[in-house]
């Protein structure tokens, strides 16, 4: 079946059909993964060990950010990346970082989900 | 500084603020399930809800505090910018799914899932509730400090007017309504902000022709109670004189008058080998009446990308202690506290699944880093478009955009004040769901209809607005990203050690978390409550008399909230291990 903006009766009786959606928006919210809320236990976990490591690693590049704010002030403010004081430059740095991290973590997950419905769908074949 | 209101602003910010209400009223009418009312029904488009995270989030600290401080003091400000952000990775990594899996409408859920627990309810409750009335004290700072230029309004009749009208929305609405207005209202900031920066860009660096000032602008209070500057009386009249405003450009590098528009490397660059002339604050007493002035303050562009400009900050460039722990506490609190927000929290039980919440939240982390990039050039444009208001720093984006025209300007003062109405609606929401889950159905155990569930939540949030209202007079004149920075300690303290000790350690019991939850929010509220900063700002107290060493508790109080969960659990463990998810 296509994917239909309005919504079918919701459990709040509100209708969105006056929110009409431009096709960009459309592809955009109705690409889910082919996920269900009956995920078994090792996608669950795959999943959350995965966060576990990329928050370790961000967390890494943040505390280094800090740690120079405060131990090495003098060297983190006057040197400079393409005329960008390195103070900036990291500040940036961070925030590019996070959204990197983001879409990563999006991409495997949906990796790991997508991976976890092929072997079901083969074992039930089976 | 004194401001007119400009009729087009006015009417700008009433078709704003009527449609919001009236959209409130319209969407707010059709949910009549409690359900719908709490959680949208489950059924909010992921990537809608993700816009709508940055609607939430993009609050007064955001927007008017983090530019306002970049404005005055540079880089700290970006400090507040990159711990907001960085803190969604926490959300995203380890809170949004299991907390989708695990909820239905309140953080409470999630953390009771496992027990069945009316005490982790009733605790995380208290939580919520502490950390939503926190929260939203900043958000009525910055509504009270935008209608003063906007229309022409005390103070105090913004805060008012702010709280009133939220209170309209949220009784007459929800969480579909409120996610719709967010939804428009996230969109709106970072459109309208990238437009600012790309006019900032545009216009790049200009010397002033005026000569630099010498004096200090003088604040004082005359014997019939009237402000008076340097001997004059402040006002707008013929016979009255203003503030002038600060933040000019006294010197380009290489002898330059002005640079024409700049890239977005080219604007940083040619600002570090500026010098600008800002104002510092200096508050005294004479003859018992308060005394401000405005000194001039001239500063190296190079220095301002630098951390350590912000009174608050300075102690990160010593070699003492204390300073530098409040400093990684901050930064630790901004971490955290993200993912530990009470409306923040609720948004995932909005979306159907588990996919939804981490693509929703993705989808803000785009959209909330975005704007956090252009702070930097909001900011920094602030500083050096002439405009600025040395009286308040919370002004100085939408006095950028009135640098550029006044529509810019009544356009983006309109958007901040539905910025404070959607955060202030979204918390208020938040807490009001949690008055009639966690402690009128899960504390005191009524078994209550639909109906009288969201009733009990309309009527909370009229008291929580009133009390917000009342905590917004008494917070005046604060930066508002300070006072946020608190309500992340809070939460950070009281509800991350609590989830995430849930998920990963499996001996964790229902008493430990309980402890936990407890613990971490009576402990940061207490040493904010006796803080250098609460002593020098609302008990007009020396701050060396406070009784703890620094202000930010978040490095003591989180470890606290752990140690309690991991003891408490300990000794409690042969009652109910608990499976991790």
């Amino acid at each position: 079946m296509p994917p239909v903006f309005i919504t079918p009766a919701y459990h709040s009786g509100i209708s969105l059909r006056h929110f009409p959606p431009s096709p960009l928006v459309k592809l955009i919210m109705h690409s889910h993964a082919n996920t269900t809320e009956n995920e078994n236990e090792s996608v669950i976990q795959k999943r959350q060990r995965l966060g576990v490591v990329l928050l370790a690693l961000f967390s890494v590049a943040y505390g280094g950010f800090i740690g120079l704010c405060m131990f090495a002030f003098e060297w983190f403010s006057k040197t400079q990346v393409s005329g960008i004081p390195l103070t900036v430059a990291y500040g940036v740095a961070l925030i590019i970082l996070s959204l990197v991290m983001a879409l990563l973590y999006g991409a495997m997950s949906d990796a790991i989900e997508r991976a976890s419905l092929k072997s079901n769908a083969t074992s039930s074949t089976k | 500084m004194i401001y007119s209101s400009s009729p087009l602003a006015v009417i700008v910010f009433l078709v704003m603020v009527i449609g919001t209400v009236a959209l409130s009223f319209y969407l707010g009418a059709k949910a009549k399930s409690s359900e719908g009312y709490f959680a949208a029904g489950g059924q909010i488009p992921w990537f809608i809800n993700g816009i709508a995270f940055a609607g939430d989030y993009l609050s007064a600290a955001s927007f008017l505090g983090i530019c306002g401080m970049i404005a005055f003091y540079g880089f700290d400000g970006f400090l507040y910018s990159i711990g907001f952000l960085a803190g969604w990775l926490v959300a995203l990594l380890v809170i949004a799914e299991p907390l989708k899996r695990l909820g239905k409408y309140t953080f409470a859920d999630a953390l009771a899932s496992k027990f069945q627990s009316q005490g982790i309810r009733s605790a995380a409750g208290v939580s919520t509730l502490v950390v939503s009335l926190v929260y939203l004290i900043p958000q009525m700072v910055g509504a009270g400090a935008l209608v003063k230029p906007l229309l022409g309004l005390q103070y105090w009749q913004g805060v008012v007017l702010v709280g009133s009208i939220v209170v309209v929305i949220v009784v007459t609405a929800g969480m579909v309504s409120t996610t719709y207005v967010q939804f428009l209202k996230g969109g709106l900031l970072v459109l309208f902000s990238f437009f600012l920066t790309i006019l900032v860009l545009q216009r790049g660096l200009e010397v002033t022709e005026d000569s630099p000032r010498i004096e200090p602008q003088r604040v004082t209070i005359d014997q019939d109670g009237k402000k008076m500057i340097d001997g004059v009386v402040l006002g707008l009249g013929p016979e009255q004189r203003n503030v002038e405003p600060v933040g000019k450009v006294l010197e380009l590098s290489n002898g330059k008058q002005r640079t024409g528009a700049l890239g977005p490397i080219g604007f940083l660059t040619e600002l570090s080998g500026a010098r600008i002339e800002l104002s510092q604050t200096n508050k005294s007493t004479q003859d018992g009446k308060p005394v401000v002035e405005y000194a001039p303050r001239v500063v190296a562009g190079i220095d301002m990308m630098a951390p350590g400009n912000w009174p608050t900050f300075k102690g990160i460039r010593d070699n003492q202690w204390f300073p530098k722990l409040d400093f990684i506490s901050l930064m630790l609190a901004l971490f955290a506290g993200t993912a530990s927000l009470p409306h923040i929290l609720i948004r995932y039980y909005t979306v159907k699944d588990q996919a939804s919440a981490r693509k929703s939240t993705i989808v803000g982390i785009a959209a909330i880093g975005f704007f956090y990039l252009l702070t930097l050039y909001i900011g920094f444009g602030a500083m050096v478009s002439g405009s600025l208001d040395p009286s308040d720093t919370n002004m100085a984006a939408p006095l950028l955009a009135k640098s550029f025209s006044d529509l810019l300007f009544a356009a983006v003062s309109a958007i901040a004040f539905t910025t404070v109405l959607g955060t202030v609606s979204g918390l208020i929401v938040a807490a009001g769901g949690c008055v009639a889950h966690d402690f009128v159905g899960g504390m005191l155990g009524l078994k209550l209809s639909d109906q009288h569930l969201i009733r009990i939540a309309k009527i909370s949030s009229v008291g929580i607005g009133a009390l917000a209202i009342l905590a917004g007079l008494a917070f005046e004149g604060m930066n508002v990203s300070y006072l946020v920075g608190w309500a992340f300690a809070i939460a950070a303290s009281a509800n991350l050690p609590a989830l995430l000790m849930l998920l990963f350690y499996p001996g964790t019991t229902k008493q430990g978390i309980i402890a936990g939850v407890l613990i971490g929010t009576i402990t940061s509220v207490l040493w904010i409550a006796v803080c250098p900063e609460m002593y020098k700002t609302l008990y007009n107290a020396d701050p060396k008399n406070a009784l703890v060493p620094f202000s930010q508790p978040g490095i003591i109080t989180i470890p606290l909230s752990f140690l309690a969960i991991y003891l408490v659990s300990k000794f409690t463990r042969s009652s109910q291990p608990i499976q991790t998810h």
